[in-house]
């Protein structure tokens, strides 16, 4: 087996056994970094087709900006500076297969969940965020973040992200996280 | 957070209300429903859900009942008492708003024109003596003071 | 000459080089090594050295590791699956896990169990499942899982999201009872048979156990935790008996629960008023530790900002509780995210530092090693062995 053919292979099951094993935090520990990007795994350094005397060295880069073409909202949704995650911690739904209001397959939605609000940079106004979480699928370990604005510890846990926030769910094991828009707080509030 | 909101250079957009219509009813002791929800979805919903249905055994269920714990003796305090109300982040005159708009959202059918809403200064006394390791039981012994069937 | 017998030649001519290499070596050494003993486990010793420390993983699991020598070996390892935490006797010759599993590995029925590991071998020697499946699924903090009545029974903090006690005798090995906590989240040791928690309110609920590990006695303080404003940290630490809660914006909030009855102690600033400005914060996962001379340690960092309290910092400041003074500063040459002191005669700073754990010398802060972990960016929790 060809070197790189190796290392892909390696490099994919520890993937499956990592993602098959490990809460979110476990998995984000061991794969290491915020990881930004659709790429969750450290770059490999030999591209495919290396022993075929073609370049030995491949795209640096793997990461492509997912926007949603709406100026009212910008950014980049598989980035952890995107403004809807300003206090999100996991992985980010967007780069696991489901979308930043949506879970991947296989997953379930908890309706149970926290909810913070965060400031688009766009039309300046503070947006009620809820950060409901996707259980019961593969840990997906990428894109992990670790943001925490508005945080606050455990004894008021609807302010707190440290929670796995999976109940009124099949399973609890946790896979990602979304951040949906739930409204605009008032200005006197 | 709080100060977040603060801060909220809003122009007064309205923020989607899963349900309930602005040209409902008013419902009583409320004089900013808008604001009202919003205490709901900052503070209860992530628990007790959009729709008040709650989770057995973990948050209860609002969705047609909690109006039901007014008509009983006991029960009023017992809402003023119970510690995702007493100890929640609200003034005591946000927190009757609120209280008084949760009655009037989830379980309009049992609140009755005779029903008091809540006000501040009651709130004020109920809220300092939280339900802690008996909350179960005292509910439960509440709700078996219901009338009739659901 | 085809390709297999140049192949040919040439395998010949490495046997015949290594031959003669292996003659010389084998004058060198003319008894071969001795064939190894049966199959063997190594077994630890009854008492750990206090140079040793176990390192919680995120807790996926739980390492063993010489931190006090550079030798720095890797002394055994414990399991841990999902929001995994670890008590540490000092009574028995045990250690206990809290851990959760699902029968499919991320569904289907799920599992809370506490397992009761021998001291020395680190297999099971007993379990004690929790019923409801309730354990608090969190990224692993203090006050999840904690020893109560001088370590004859185990607190284990549910959420639900309703929060209760779960209490486990852990002599009898069996669950006693649950106690609901609404409003309420983690669990300290308090008094002669109970424990203390912190609520919504601001307040502390003490409650204090039966025999059969129900309530006997509950007492709510008046609110003190100010958590709309400067809220505590659920990190503390206990030092000469007295816990001690660090502050968002750097108070310390000290706390007696060494009596049936709690007492709220008064609070006091670990931060000047310019050290207040130029906005130095406690920040980090295991923040504030203590060592045997009582002195108080905190990771602290400069210009914090909302969202900042879980980076961890540069610094760590050590004061003496009595005199409420700062007795030495250490700086660090790389930010902590948690920081633990060794009980060894001559204590050392240890520093989890994302990859890596440093170390340092006490009193003087002094660097003397690093020792890799397999933590990535997320920190790890430490105990030292006592």
């Amino acid at each position: 087996m060809n070197g790189s053919r190796r290392l892909d292979v390696v490099a994919e099951r520890l993937s499956r056994a990592l993602a098959g094993r490990t809460s979110r935090r476990g998995l984000l520990n061991i794969l290491g970094g915020v990881l930004v990007g659709a790429s969750g795994l450290p770059l490999l350094p030999v591209a495919r087709g290396a022993d075929k005397g073609a370049s030995t060295t491949g795209p640096s880069d793997t990461h492509v900006e997912h926007s949603t073409g709406n100026p009212q909202d910008p950014g980049d949704q598989t980035s952890c500076d995107y403004w809807r995650y300003c206090a999100i911690d996991g992985a980010l739904c967007s780069c696991c297969g489901g979308s930043v209001n949506s879970c991947p397959p296989g997953t379930e939605m908890s309706p149970i969940t926290w909810i913070g609000t965060c400031r688009n940079p766009a039309d300046e106004r503070h947006y009620i965020i809820s950060y409901n979480d996707c259980c019961g699928g593969a840990a997906c370990g990428r894109c992990g973040c670790h943001k925490n604005e508005g945080d606050r510890p455990i004894v008021r846990p609807q302010n707190n992200n440290e929670i796995t926030w999976c109940f009124g769910t099949q399973s609890q094991a946790y896979s990602c996280s979304t951040a949906r828009i739930l409204g605009v707080p008032l200005k006197d509030s | 957070m709080r100060a977040l909101l603060l801060a909220v250079l809003s122009v007064g957009i309205v923020g989607r209300q899963a349900g309930a219509q602005a040209s409902d009813a008013t419902p009583s002791g409320v004089m900013r429903p808008q604001l009202a929800w919003q205490h709901w979805v900052l503070n209860c919903q992530g628990c007790h859900r959009a729709d008040g249905t709650g989770s057995q055994g973990t948050a209860p269920s609002l969705a047609g009942m909690v109006a039901r714990f007014v008509t009983v003796p006991g029960g009023r305090e017992y809402l003023g008492r119970v510690p995702g109300v007493a100890t929640a982040a609200l003034s005591d005159a946000d927190l009757a708003e609120l209280l008084n708009w949760t009655l009037w959202r989830f379980d309009r059918s049992h609140l009755s024109e005779k029903f008091r809403p809540y006000t501040a200064a009651e709130l004020s006394v109920l809220r300092r003596r939280p339900l802690r390791t008996e909350a179960s039981r005292v509910r439960a012994t509440l709700v078996r003071r219901f009338p009739g069937k659901p | 000459m085809s390709s297999s017998r140049r192949r040919g030649r040439w395998i010949t001519a490495l046997a015949l080089v290594s031959g003669l290499a292996q003659a010389a070596a084998t004058d060198k050494f003319p008894t071969p090594l001795p064939n190894d003993a049966d199959l063997s486990v190594r077994k630890l010793p009854a008492e750990y050295p206090q140079g040793w420390a176990f390192l919680a993983y995120s807790n996926e699991k739980f390492e063993l590791r010489d931190v006090g020598s550079d030798e720095r070996t890797v002394e055994g390892h414990l399991p841990g699956h999902e929001s995994a935490t670890l008590l540490v006797s000092t009574k028995r010759p045990e250690l206990y896990v809290a851990d959760t599993v699902w029968a499919r590995g991320n569904r289907g029925q799920r599992t809370d169990f506490i397992t009761i590991y021998d001291k020395q071998t680190l297999l099971p020697v007993g379990e004690v499942v929790l019923p409801g499946a309730k354990r608090a699924l969190v990224v692993p903090m203090q006050g999840m899982f904690s020893f109560a009545a001088d370590e004859q029974l185990a607190t284990v903090f549910n959420f639900t999201p309703a929060a209760s006690v779960t209490v486990v005798d852990l002599v009898q090995r069996k669950v006693l009872s649950e106690i609901e906590i609404p409003g309420c989240s983690l669990a300290y040791p308090s008094g002669p048979r109970g424990f203390a928690t912190l609520c919504a309110g601001g307040t502390l609920l003490n409650v204090q156990l039966n025999a059969k590990g129900e309530v006997a006695s509950r007492k709510e303080s008046e609110p003190f935790n100010q958590l709309d404003t400067d809220p505590l940290f659920t990190a503390s630490t206990v030092a000469n008996g007295i816990r001690y809660f660090p502050s968002l914006h750097g108070r310390i909030q000290p706390l007696d629960l060494r009596g049936a009855e709690a007492k709220v102690l008064p609070d006091w600033s670990l931060v000047s008023a310019a050290e207040a400005a130029a906005n130095w914060r406690p920040s980090g996962l295991q923040l504030i530790t203590s060592g045997d001379d009582g002195r108080l340690y905190v990771i602290m960092q400069s210009n914090a900002h909302e969202g900042t309290h879980k980076d961890g910092g540069s610094e760590v400041w050590v004061f003496d509780p009595a005199s409420r003074a700062r007795v030495a500063t250490i700086r660090l040459f790389r930010p902590a995210l948690s920081i633990e002191v060794t009980h060894d005669r001559e204590p050392l700073l240890l520093v989890a530092a994302k990859e890596q754990l440093d170390v340092y010398e006490l009193p003087h802060g002094s660097f003397v090693r690093s020792l890799d972990t397999t933590a990535g960016p997320r920190s790890i929790l430490i105990e030292a062995v006592r």
